[in-house]
Formats: structure tokens, sequence, C-alpha cells
């Protein structure tokens, strides 16, 4: 990736997997199954690049949550999954105490809970590795477009894109944790990431 | 002994898995719930309450601001952060105003802990 050095790229991801690994844990929490992670990338790309990373996994529909995050650095954060999926998760978290035809009702209710838990847990990791305070916000339910929800109309600006597949394998769920940084705070992430390295004495 | 148990959250669902787990370990407690500050401080005004349980980050009033209202108007109750801002700040912000923490996402095991202390 050209704006972080190898150093600040491993620290980077050293701190979004341990955010993950907490996420996966808390989900498996909720849903009482295994929680299988893919590995995470960490990549610098066009807000249009990112609308097709969905795409090619042929998901053109998702439901989920959005939250923003503001702070030492802004961004969002997203849960999402293919619209098909979204019941069956609420089913499993909810363990058959309301009857399928209620389900419907509860999905967003349930699904914000769902991406509070999940994307404060990455957010969480990251501000307690770095000693940061990030503020996040109320969590909102999307569906839409790959192309919307990525805001590809805006597809030239740039976006430091880090996701993280997982699949509920009993269930057969698949989703996609993703943060999203703009330009500016990719920066500020970059001095933060400086000054820790240099505090653990492993910059050069 | 009956009690009473004040839930404050945003979440209907979360309320929902609070409320099935003290309904179970407890079946005959007094439950209230709010969905926000303003909701609780109106349900809790002129009541026993023995046990809140507040979630952080809600619209209006944060659950730590709202604790220490709590904390000044209902001196002998137990109060719990359950939150999934799990962030060491907000850790540290509860300890320091004496509140319990407890990180979502919520189990029966977490919610018994929190009533059983």
């Amino acid at each position: 990736m050209e704006n972080f050095s190898p150093l600040q790229n491993d620290l980077l991801t050293e701190a979004f997997n341990l955010g993950m690994g907490l996420a996966a844990s808390a989900l498996s929490q909720m849903v009482g199954e295994e929680i299988k992670l893919s590995v995470p990338k960490l990549l610098l790309i066009k807000r249009q690049q990112a609308a097709k990373i969905l795409i090619n996994k042929n998901i053109t529909t998702v439901t989920g949550v959005k939250q923003h995050f503001d702070g030492p650095f802004n961004g969002d954060a997203l849960l999402l999954f293919p619209v098909e999926n979204s019941l069956a998760l609420v089913k499993l978290l909810l363990k058959n105490t309301v009857p399928d035809d209620d389900l419907t009702e509860l999905e967003e209710e349930a699904l914000c809970e769902i991406g509070n838990i999940i994307l404060n847990a990455g957010l969480a990791s990251i501000a307690n590795m770095f000693g940061q305070d990030i503020h996040s916000g109320l969590p909102n339910f999307i569906q839409g477009s790959s192309e919307n929800i990525m805001h590809a109309d805006n597809q030239d600006s740039l976006v430091f894109f880090m996701h993280v597949d997982f699949c509920i394998a009993a269930a057969n769920i698949n989703g996609y944790i993703i943060y999203m940084l703009d330009a500016q705070s990719i920066q500020d992430l970059g001095t933060i990431l400086n000054k820790y390295l240099k505090k653990m004495s492993l910059s050069k | 002994m009956i009690k009473t148990i004040l839930i404050v959250d945003d979440s209907l669902v979360s309320r929902m898995l609070v409320t099935a787990i003290v309904k179970e370990a407890q079946p005959d407690w007094n439950i209230l719930e709010a969905r926000n500050a303003d909701e609780a401080i109106k349900l809790a005004d002129n009541k026993i309450i023995h046990h809140f349980i507040i979630d952080y980050n809600m619209p209006g009033m944060n659950g730590l601001e709202l604790a220490k209202i709590f904390i000044k108007d209902h001196e002998s109750s137990r109060i719990t952060l359950l939150t999934a801002n799990i962030q060491n700040s907000i850790r540290d912000k509860a300890a320091k105003i004496g509140i319990n923490f407890k990180d979502k996402p919520i189990t029966d095991e977490k919610i018994r802990t929190i009533i059983e202390e």
C-alpha cells in the first residue's frame, strides 16, 4: 500500500486482526456458532474499486449497518450481508424466541445491534492499542446496491479500505466487515502509527 | 425480595434480550424499560430502582451522563453500563464514577451476574 510503510502496514494489520478477533468472538457469543474469518485486506483504493470488490463476490444488493466514527481519524464502519442472508442472521440472534412472521419487523433493530457490537469491537481494538479515543455514532440500517453503499458516485475519491469476510458455516451466512477512511484521515492515522512505533522503539 | 430494574437502551432487541433473561432469573421482579435518558429519568422519578442497566451510546444524553444523574438521585442502586463500546477510555470513565461495566454482547451469564451482585 503506497501511503503506509511496510512496518506501518504490518502494525495496522495486527491491530485490525485483533479487532476482528474480538468482533468474531462477540458474534459467536450472539449466535452460538463458530465464525470463520478471512485474512484481512487493507487497501488504498478508489471508491469505485471498493464497490467492485463486493460486486466481484456476486453481491449486488446488500443489507446491513453503517456507523460513522470520528476522533483522531474519521470514516465509516460497515457490516454488510447479501440481502438474502440477513433474516437468517436475525433468527439466529433471537434464538427462536420470536415467531418467524415477526422477524422482518425486528430485522432492522437486530442488525443494528449486531452491527453496533461488531463494528465497535474493531474500533475499540484500534483505539486501545494506540491509546486513542474514537467516537462512534449510532448504527444506521442500510440497504441498497454495492455502488450506492460505497458512494461509488464519488468514484475517484480515495479511501483506505480495511475488510474481512466472515462466515457462519452452520447457518450458511456470509458477511463483510469494512472500515473506510477518507484521504485526510489516512494521513492522521499514519501519524498515530508513527508515534506508536517510536514509543515501542520500532521505528527506524 | 421483589426488586425493580430499569433497562435503558435505544435498541429494542437489547431490551428484549435483557428482559427475557431477568424474567427467567427473577420472575417476580418489576422490569421497566426506557429507550433513552429522558424516558429513563421520567420513569425512575419517585421510584425505588434497585438495578439500572444502561447502554452507553444512545440518542441524546449518553449512558455515563445518565448514570451520574442516577448516582445522585438513587444512591443505593446498583448501576451497570452495558455497552458495545469497549474502549478502555469508557471502562475507565465508568470506574471513575463508581459504576459497573459490562461489555456486550448480552449473555445469560452476564445479566445474571449483574442482577445477583
